[in-house]
This record gives structure tokens, sequence and C-alpha cells, in this order.
């Protein structure tokens, strides 16, 4: 199992009172397999999935990624963490609009620390495989919605990490367009073998899923599929 | 409209008071210039009229209405005089002044009489004497009768009364009786008047006698029921064929004048002397200085107005870019408020009833505030100096307001002018732009070309434009930088200020690219946000390159000026003081010379003179050295048996010499010191200025002779040196001059060991802490009679209370601290929106697995790039345009002609302070963003990213 929780609970204080975000939560998740975590609006996927990526700290329960107790690390041990064996997409396109698509991925790579010949290489690499190296020179702005996001995904893709959190990457796009970048999840997930982990309230998507957890009021409803 | 507009400006408080206090500082520096330039002017022409007042001994602001009356050319009954006071009334009126005192009066000049036999038999004296006939009313109040009694209403005669000056001097007798001559009454007899009394004024110095001299003969008009004149005058009786004025005078109060009450009066003045006719005049005295005061506000007002230019176009600048800001803030918002269908035009209203607040709100703050701002130029010294000095009373006239309301609408304009321009944008449009705009409107039309282009083309053709400025009556003659220069040296600045924004982005890209391969994720991630700044950032970066040049070149500007007029005083005077006591004489006619020869007339003067103690200067308290120095300037120079004649000799006792003597060590080809060792030495020494040795082609080492007036004995003397500048020495002389001044210094204590002792003067150097005021105060306390005392401190002081170089000094000064409130409140709010813009930014870089601490790194190194290295560059910056632009400074003659030699002062202090306040800025902004970082939780701003 790449990630296990056990009885996760977020609260948060609110004005009007204390909101339980997500309520003991214990799931599981299996490596090189997209996993989804669907929900209405408010029903704490996303909560969940920043507990996951070590975005957020826990009120109670217990995190395990690849076997190693998340919970109780040290700021610096997670971002250490996250440098090394995570990535993110998420669903605000978020690249930096100074860089071009080339220095958004290089960029990420440059946190992780992989620098020179290999470096180069992997940028174009990733980006070949969400089918944008022929526009690595161009900025945001100067790409779809939907070509944005994908330069995400190469983003979060390029130091190998073990999983992608990727909270409603397809939120704003189109329902074409949002099977195109669950199609390249599912390839990441053949050509790299990394996991997927991803939020999602769209149905058209859930199809596509290796796994899938169910979220209401920040509890996890159903089991597994 | 209007509570949403308030409500807002309370939402985004921190960017409408940023915006406000852009227009605050606009409206009160526009409103200062004006209520400054008054108030200083207004205590100049005081100060002028007092003076006048002391040299004249009379009240010297009066406005006067005058009937001449000439026999057979003009009427003069009851009712015309009715219509002449009315008209007077009416004239007087239109000035729309109080008075102090109104007074009426005739004269009757230019009569000759002459004196009546005592026997009353009608002969009289063929002398004749030239003389006044006054009649003032209201005399009797005013006078004293001291012989005699007062004058009654006779029906033979005139019965007139006399100051016993004008009896003196008209060589006239009480009750003694003088026939006018030429003149006869209607019926053909003679006029005839008679001295009842003599009488002396109260108070020599009563307003009363303004404008008039009472040693004249007076006629008291009280006693003749208001008719003396008609009867005197009027066509229907008797003729007085002479120069017969009627006068109306009102005496005004100058202290109460202000500059725009000068100027209604001026104008009304010069309409009525174009309108009324004579024999009808009227005036006002002392035009001069009214004329003077018309001429020098003009200049002072332009030359100020255009040190303000700068700071001004900065200021529009600032609200120009803080309200795109607020716009750019407001987008969302806006947005939404048109999709539940607010039209496009109420949007917009809301924007300018926001402005329209900001601009009410700046110009009641504003107007105020400008009152401060007075006092703060009024006490400025020098560059980010001040001293306390006798309150300016500050004087906001009509104008200072129509000014800053004129401030105000152009601010107004300058906040909407960015929602004009977008206000057609989509928010997709908008984002668009707004992310792909990083070439600015500078960038675009290469207004940087533009503006050094314009200063080159400007410097190149200064001479010719300056003419034509001067021509066109915007004189530099009398303002200590020429405002045509000014201009171009800010078209200078600001043009490379945004060179630097257009060149320094590629400069950072370029050492992006160099090491794109190596760099760690922080300078990474720095570089490229500088090298691709957007056009806000950019704007940043200009503030604050001209906002440090501006302050570099100011501080280079004003010390120059100052030093250099302070050195132009200390040269021309010598020392800190220089005076020369009054010898008295010991033997009152003498008759021999002490060797016993017959004494000439020139010797006269000179001879016999006793010599005052010099000791007391040397315990005066405050003197911390003293030396005598003599000068004479009908020296001779005797070489190879030639004369050379009229030669200025000045000795001094060369060891005293330098410790009192005001020396610039840059005008010396070498240490002073070695000189005056030489000429103690050898006190046959002597040094020769240069343009005399160069007109003899003299040789260092040549031996001459020196004598000067009846001394018979020649010096020997050998040449040491020559020198160009000494001090107190102008080598260039004036204009009058056929030839320059030559000047030959020698050792005192040889002349005076080989001729008498003649007056000589004594250069002080004090103590500080001791002013020459504490030295003229014992002197005069020990009752030394000073024929001359110069003191170069309190010439500084005048100097430095010149309207011209205080207002300088004020306005470089204010717009330095007024830029840096603004490049700080600017660096503020476009950091902290720049913040909350990269919230998300840095909420995905901490995802990335960057730490807090290397998130902050890349803020502090941007910071670096934008903020640190734009101050070194404005100092550069400001350096270069000082080094070009300030030599030039010197008004009437250039650089190299003045003397001493202009010298342009940049002291490495200036920059230092000038870089830590500017570093403390920024730091400041720093620790607040540091912390605003520190504060943010990823998965919030991950969630801020999804609105």
């Amino acid at each position: 199992m790449l990630i296990r929780t056990e009885n996760l609970v977020k609260k948060y204080d609110s004005h009007a009172g204390e909101v339980i975000a997500v309520n003991r939560v214990s799931l599981e998740v299996e490596p090189k397999k997209l996993t989804i975590l669907r929900g209405k609006s408010g029903s704490g996927k996303t909560t969940l999935i920043n507990l996951l990526g070590t975005l957020d700290y826990p009120n109670e329960g217990k995190i395990w990624f690849e076997n190693r107790e998340i919970t109780t690390l040290s700021n610096k041990e997670r971002d250490i963490l996250r440098r090394t064996k995570m990535g993110f997409v998420f669903q605000s396109v978020a690249l930096f609009n100074e860089m071009t698509a080339y220095e958004n991925v290089e960029f990420e790579m440059r946190i992780s620390g992989i620098k020179g010949k290999d470096c180069e290489q992997r940028v174009l690499d990733c980006l070949d495989m969400v089918g944008l190296g022929e526009r690595a020179k161009h900025m945001p702005q100067e790409l779809s919605g939907g070509e944005q996001q994908r330069v995400a995904i190469a983003r979060s893709i390029s130091h190998s990490p073990s999983v992608i959190f990727a909270d409603e990457p397809t939120a704003q796009l189109d329902s074409q367009m949002s099977i195109q970048i669950v199609e390249i999840f599912l390839e990441m997930i053949r050509k790299e073998g990394i996991t997927v982990v991803m939020t999602t309230h769209d149905p058209d998507i859930i199809d596509y899923a290796h796994c899938v957890y169910t979220l209401n009021d920040g509890e996890v409803t159903d089991e597994p599929d | 409209m209007f509570a949403v507009a308030i409500r807002k400006m309370s939402k985004n408080i921190w960017m409408t008071s940023c915006l406000l206090l852009g227009c605050l500082l606009s409206v009160a520096l526009i409103s200062s210039l004006y209520t400054y330039c008054d108030s200083i002017l207004n205590r100049m022409i005081t100060k002028n009229f007092e003076m006048r007042q002391i040299e004249e001994n009379v009240h010297p602001l009066f406005y006067s209405v005058q009937y001449r009356y000439m026999s057979g050319a003009n009427e003069l009954n009851a009712d015309i005089y009715e219509q002449l006071s009315w008209q007077e009334q009416e004239y007087f009126s239109a000035l729309d002044l109080p008075y102090m005192l109104r007074r009426e009066s005739f004269k009757f000049t230019d009569i000759f009489i002459r004196q009546l036999a005592l026997d009353n038999s009608g002969g009289h004296s063929e002398k004749t004497t030239r003389f006044t006939l006054s009649a003032l009313y209201d005399i009797n109040e005013h006078i004293e009768i001291t012989h005699g009694r007062r004058p009654q209403p006779s029906k033979r005669e005139y019965e007139v009364m006399v100051t016993p000056m004008t009896m003196f001097a008209l060589n006239l007798s009480l009750n003694s009786r003088y026939e006018i001559a030429a003149v006869q009454d209607l019926n053909g007899n003679p006029i005839v008047i008679r001295i009842v009394g003599v009488f002396e004024p109260n108070d020599p110095y009563d307003l009363f006698w303004f404008g008039t001299d009472y040693n004249s003969i007076h006629l008291d008009p009280d006693v003749y029921d208001n008719s003396l004149y008609l009867e005197l005058a009027g066509s229907d009786s008797r003729v007085l064929s002479s120069n017969c004025i009627y006068y109306w005078n009102y005496a005004l109060d100058y202290h109460v004048l202000s500059p725009d009450m000068i100027n209604g009066m001026m104008d009304t003045v010069w309409e009525q002397t174009s309108y009324i006719r004579t024999p009808m005049t009227v005036t006002l005295s002392n035009m001069d200085i009214l004329e003077t005061f018309v001429v020098q506000r003009q200049q002072i007002y332009i030359f100020l107005l255009v040190l303000l230019i700068p700071i001004v176009a900065l200021l529009a600048f600032f609200i120009v870019m803080i309200s795109g800001l607020v716009f750019e803030y407001d987008r969302n918002e806006r947005t939404l408020m048109q999709s539940r269908g607010a039209m496009k035009s109420q949007v917009f209203a809301i924007y300018v009833y926001q402005s329209i607040i900001i601009s009410v709100v700046s110009g009641g703050i504003g107007i105020p505030l400008s009152v401060l701002f007075c006092r703060l130029i009024g006490s400025a010294n020098g560059f980010l100096e001040f001293v306390s000095r006798t309150s300016l009373k500050i004087m906001l006239s009509r104008w200072s307001i129509i000014y800053a309301a004129v401030g105000i609408v152009v601010f107004l304009m300058s906040m909407l002018l960015p929602l004009s321009v977008a206000r057609e944008d989509s928010i997709v449009a908008g984002k668009r732009k707004n992310s792909r705009s990083s070439k600015t409107f500078f960038d675009r039309y290469f207004i940087d070309v533009i503006l050094l282009v314009l200063s080159g083309v400007g410097l190149y053709t200064y001479s010719n434009i300056s003419e034509i400025m001067t021509e066109a009556g915007i004189s530099a003659e009398d303002t200590p930088i020429n405002p045509f220069l000014f201009i171009i040296s800010s078209f200078f600045i600001f043009g490379c200020c945004l060179l630097f924004a257009r060149v320094y982005p590629k400069i950072i890209e370029l050492i992006f690219r160099i090491g794109q391969k190596s760099w760690s994720p922080v300078i990474y991630s720095s570089l490229i946000n500088t090298s691709r700044i957007r056009s806000r950032g950019r704007f940043l970066m200009v503030f604050l390159v001209a906002t440090v040049s501006m302050g570099i070149f100011g501080s280079a500007a004003a010390r120059t000026i100052n030093r250099n007029y302070e050195d132009r005083i200390y040269y021309g005077i010598g020392a800190d003081v220089r005076l020369r006591e009054k010898w008295e004489s010991v033997d009152p006619d003498p008759q021999f010379t002490p060797e016993g020869a017959p004494i000439s007339k020139e010797e006269k003067d000179l001879i016999f003179l006793g010599e005052p103690s010099y000791e007391k200067y040397l315990n005066m308290e405050g003197i911390r050295s003293c030396t005598k120095v003599y000068s004479n300037s009908r020296a001779q120079l005797r070489r190879s048996g030639k004369l050379h004649p009229n030669l200025n000799v000045m000795c001094i006792v060369p060891h005293e010499f330098t410790d009192v003597a005001w020396y610039r060590s840059d005008i010396y080809p070498y240490s002073v010191n070695y000189m005056m060792n030489a000429m103690t030495i050898n006190p046959h020494m002597i040094l020769v200025s240069e343009n005399f040795m160069e007109k003899l082609n003299m040789k260092q080492g040549e031996t001459v002779g020196m004598r000067w007036d009846n001394n018979t004995e020649v010096i020997d003397c050998i040449i040491y040196d020559s020198f160009k500048y000494f001090p107190s020495y102008d080598p260039k002389g004036t204009e009058e001059d056929e030839e320059p001044p030559y000047l030959i210094i020698m050792n005192y204590q040889l002349v005076e060991h080989m001729y008498r002792i003649e007056p000589y003067e004594v250069w002080l150097s004090l103590e500080d802490g001791y002013s020459s005021a504490d030295i003229y105060r014992q002197l005069v306390e020990d009752e030394i009679t000073l024929i001359t005392f110069e003191s170069s401190s309190s010439d500084v002081v005048d100097m430095k209370n010149n309207p011209s170089i205080q207002g300088m000094n004020g306005i470089l000064t204010l717009s330095f601290l007024v830029t840096i409130i603004i490049t700080v409140s600017g660096f503020m709010i476009y950091w902290v929106f720049d913040l909350k813009n990269r919230q998300l930014q840095m909420g995905i870089i901490r995802s990335m697995g960057m730490s807090t601490f290397e998130v902050i790194s890349i803020l502090l190194w941007e910071q670096a790039f934008m903020s640190f290295v734009p101050m070194f560059a404005g100092m550069a910056i400001g350096g270069i345009s000082s080094d070009i632009f300030v030599p030039m400074f010197e008004f009437g003659v250039t650089a190299s002609e003045a003397v001493p030699p202009y010298r342009v002062f940049i002291y490495l202090s200036d920059y230092l302070r000038i870089g830590v306040i500017v570093t403390s800025a920024i730091l400041v902004s720093m620790i607040i963003i540091g912390v605003m970082i520190s504060r943010i939780k990823i998965s919030q701003t991950l969630k801020l990213g999804e609105d």
C-alpha cells in the first residue's frame, strides 16, 4: 500500500462554530493506480487530499506513506517528502505566469535538486508525454486552459514522484478535455509507474478510476469499488 | 452609488489611503509653492518698506490724489470741489484697502515773496525769496506754537506760521509781512502774508507728516471754514496764479499688504494713471519697491515651479499607478456588479465618486498641510538641513487655493485615467493583457530615448535657449539655477531612469540565461520574476531609481550652490571677520612730519594717527586668531629701472595669516603654508599675482623694488612665487577696470619696520560657537569706533535667507522627502498587492517542497534585484547627472570664470544619507512582507486559487 490513513479528522473553526471537514477517514491508496476521491462540493475532498499531500495537519488520526508514518514529520521532513515523492496538480491551473512551459517544468525539477543535461531531456520528455513538446517555449497565457493543465501535469511528474495528488484538475475544463487529462494520468501510471490520487465531482471520469472513495460531509461513505 | 463608493473605499482601505496620500502630498506641494512664495516675498516687501522708512524717516507707503489748479486753464468753485472730493473717494475706494490716516492739504509751490516795509507804507524790499505755501488740515493737533500765536482769519492779509528751520532758511522774521510777487487778487491788489507764529511738530516722526515737508510756510486751513483753498485759488475769488495743488493723501499700512493686495493695488493704480487726466493725478509712493516685488514674484515663482515640476510629474505618475492597482484589484467585484445588472456607466460613476471623495479630502487636508510645508521650506538651510528661523508669516492667498484646486482637478483626472483606458476590458481580456503587458507605455513609445535626446539637444542649444527664455521674461539672472537647465537635467534623469527600467530586465535575463543550468531554485525564480517583471513592477523600479537619482541630484545641486555662494562670500571677505578701526588723530593740525620735513596735504590725513590697541583682539573672547592686514592700492614696483605704478599691495603677517584667512585648497597649486613659511623665513620674499607676473614676464627669484605714497625708501623684494587666487583678491576685477587688478603680497613686519604705521585692517578667525555679532558687541561695549566691519557668517546668513536660495533648498528637500514617502508607500502597496496576487503561487511553491525560508528568500532576492540594484543605479544616475549639469548651474558666469572657481560638491555622506533612508524604507517593507509570508497557510492559499 502506498498510502494508508487511519481515523483522520480535520476540524476548522468558522464563524458558525467548529466544522469537521474530514471525519474519521480511513482509506488505502494502492500504488500505480488511479484513485479518485469523489463527492459534492464541501464534502471534504480537498481537505483530505491536502492532508494526504502533507499540505495540512490532521487533528486526529494517522497517515502512512510508503509504510512510514508521516503525520509526525517535521516541517522540513514534509518539505523533503513533497519535493521528492509527491507531485501536485490543482484545479486553478497555477502555472507560474512569468515562466515558459519549459521553465515551469524545469523549476519543479530544480526544486527537487535535479540539474544539468538529464534535467533538460527530462523536461522535454515530460512535455512530450502531455503532447506539448512543440510548445515548450510558450508562456502560460499563450496556451489554452487544457494545455496549461497539461503543462501542470508535466510539471508534477517531472521529478518522478511516487504519487501525484490532483485536486479537481478537470473542474475548469470541458468534458472532452477532462477525459484527455485523465487519459494522460492513466498513461503516466502505465509509463512511469506512478500513483495518482485525484478528487473530482465529474461522474464521466469516475469510470476511469481504479478505485473510488465517496465522501459525504467529511466521511467516506462507500468502500472502494 | 455614493454609498457603494464609500463602502468600496473602506474595503480597500490601504490602497485608498495610498491614493489619498499621493493626492494629498501633491495638493499640499503645489499649494505650498505659491504660499511660500507669497509669504517670503511678503516678508521681503515689508523689510524693504521698513528700510525705506528708516532711510527716509517718513512713512513710505501712501496713495495720493492730486488736483493741480492752473489759473486760466481750469475752473474751481464749490461745486467742482464737491465733485473732486467725491471722485477722490471713488479712486481710493477702488484700491479696496484700509488706510491708517487720511490727510487733506494743499500747497502753492514756487511762490516768490518780498518783505514789506514795517511801516505799512507799501514799500518792499527788492529781494525775492522762493517758498512753498502749505495748508494741512488738522495741523493744529500736531504742532506746538513756540513763538507768537496761531494764525487767525484776517481780511487784509493771510496769517501764517513757520518752523524755526524755515525761518532760518528763508531768512524770515516773526510778525513781518510779505507780499507775494507778481500776483494780485481779482481787484488787482497784492496778496499779503504775515508770519504770526513759529511752531515745532509735536513728533516729527508722527504719521501725520507722511509725504510732506513741514518745513514750509503754513496757512492754517482749519480756521477758514474749509474754503481757504477756494478763496485763494477759486475762480470766483482771488486769483493766485501759481502752482496750486490740492492733495488727498492716504497713508497705507504696508504690514498688512498681501501679495494679492499688492497686485490689485498696482493694477488699480496703473489703470487709474492711464485714464485719469490732468489736472487730476494719482500716485502711489515708492512704486519701485512694489514694481520690483511684482517682477521678483514672477521670477521666484517660475523658478520654484520649475523645481517642482519633476516631483509633480512623479506624483501624477504615482497616482496613475495606484489607481490602476485599485482598478485591477476591483476587477472581480466590478464584474460581479455588472453581472448583477449594473450598467457600465454606473460602475464608472462609483469610481468617479471615489475619486471626487479622495480629491475633496486631499484638498481639505492638503491646503492646511501646505502651511506646514511652507514652514519646512522656510526653515531649510541646505539640502535636508533645517534651522529655526524667525517664523514666516504664512499667507494663504487666493492663488494658493486656486493652484491647489487646479492640482486636484489634474489628479482627479489621473485617477480616472486607468479607468477610462481599461473601461471596456472584459475579465479575460484584462487578465490576458495584464499578463502580457511587460512592455510599458514608456517602452513602447521610446519615451526614454526621446527624453535623453531632448536633454542632449537642450544642452547643445543651451546658450541660445537661455537667451530666448531671458527675452521671454524667464530670467535666470536672479535665480541660483537656470530653470531651463533644471528642466533638461530632469529630462536627462527621467530618461536615464526609464532607460534603466528598459535595459535592466534584459541584463537580468542575460544573467539568468548564463547560469540557467546551475541556478538554485531560489535564484532561478527570482531572476525570472525580475527579468520578466510586469509593467507595474517596472513603474515601481522607475520610481525608486528616480527618487534616489533626484535625491542625489538635488543634494548635489543644493550643496554645490550653497557651498559656492558661501565660498564666494568667505573668499571675498577673506576671513570670518574683517574690520577697520578708526585711528584718532594725535595732532589735529600737524605742520611737520615726524622726520621734521614740511607736511603735504595727503600726509596730514595719515600721519600722526594713533594706532589703537591691537592687543585687545588677542585676548578677546571668541577670537581664535587674528592678524593685521595692511592694503594700499598706490604701490609702485621698480624693475630694471622701470616703475610700474598703481599696484595693489597687501601686507600680511604670514604665520598669522595662514591661521586666520580662508583658503580653499583646490585653488592653490600647493599648500599655502609653503608660501607663508618662505615669507616668514625671508621677510623680503613676496608673492605676485599671476596676471602681473605674466604681464611683466617676471620670474621666480627675481629681485624687484617696492614703495608707495611718500615713503622714500624702496624695499627690496624677491619674488618667491605667483598665485592666481588669494583671500579677498578678485583677479577679474570689474568691467570698468581697464586692466585686471594686480596684487603683490608682502610681509607686514618688514613693511612695519621700514615704513610708518598706517591704518590697517584686522582679520579675525572666530572660535566655534561664537558669531561675528558677539565680537561686534564686545567692540561696541569697549566704545571702539569701527570704520568697516565685514562678517562672512552674517553674509552667509543673508544669503541663506534669500528667497530663491531658501526656496531652492526647501523645495529640493521637500521634493526628496515627498518622493521618499511616495516611493515607500508605492513600494509597500506594490508588494502587498503583489503578494496577495502571488499567494497561490507561493502555496504552489510550498507544495512543491520548498520551505518557508526558501520562499522568503525568493522574495528577498527579488527585493534585492528590484530595490537595491535600482537604488544603486539611482545613485549612479544622480551622480552622473550632477557631474554633467550641476557645474552649469552657475548663473551669470561660466564655471571657469567664477572666483573662486566653481566646484561641484557631492559628499559621500549625501549618498549615505539617501542610501540609509531608502534602505530603511525597503527594509521596513521587507519585514512586513516577511511577516505576511510566514503567516501564509499553504492549504488556504491553494483554496484561494479556486475562487
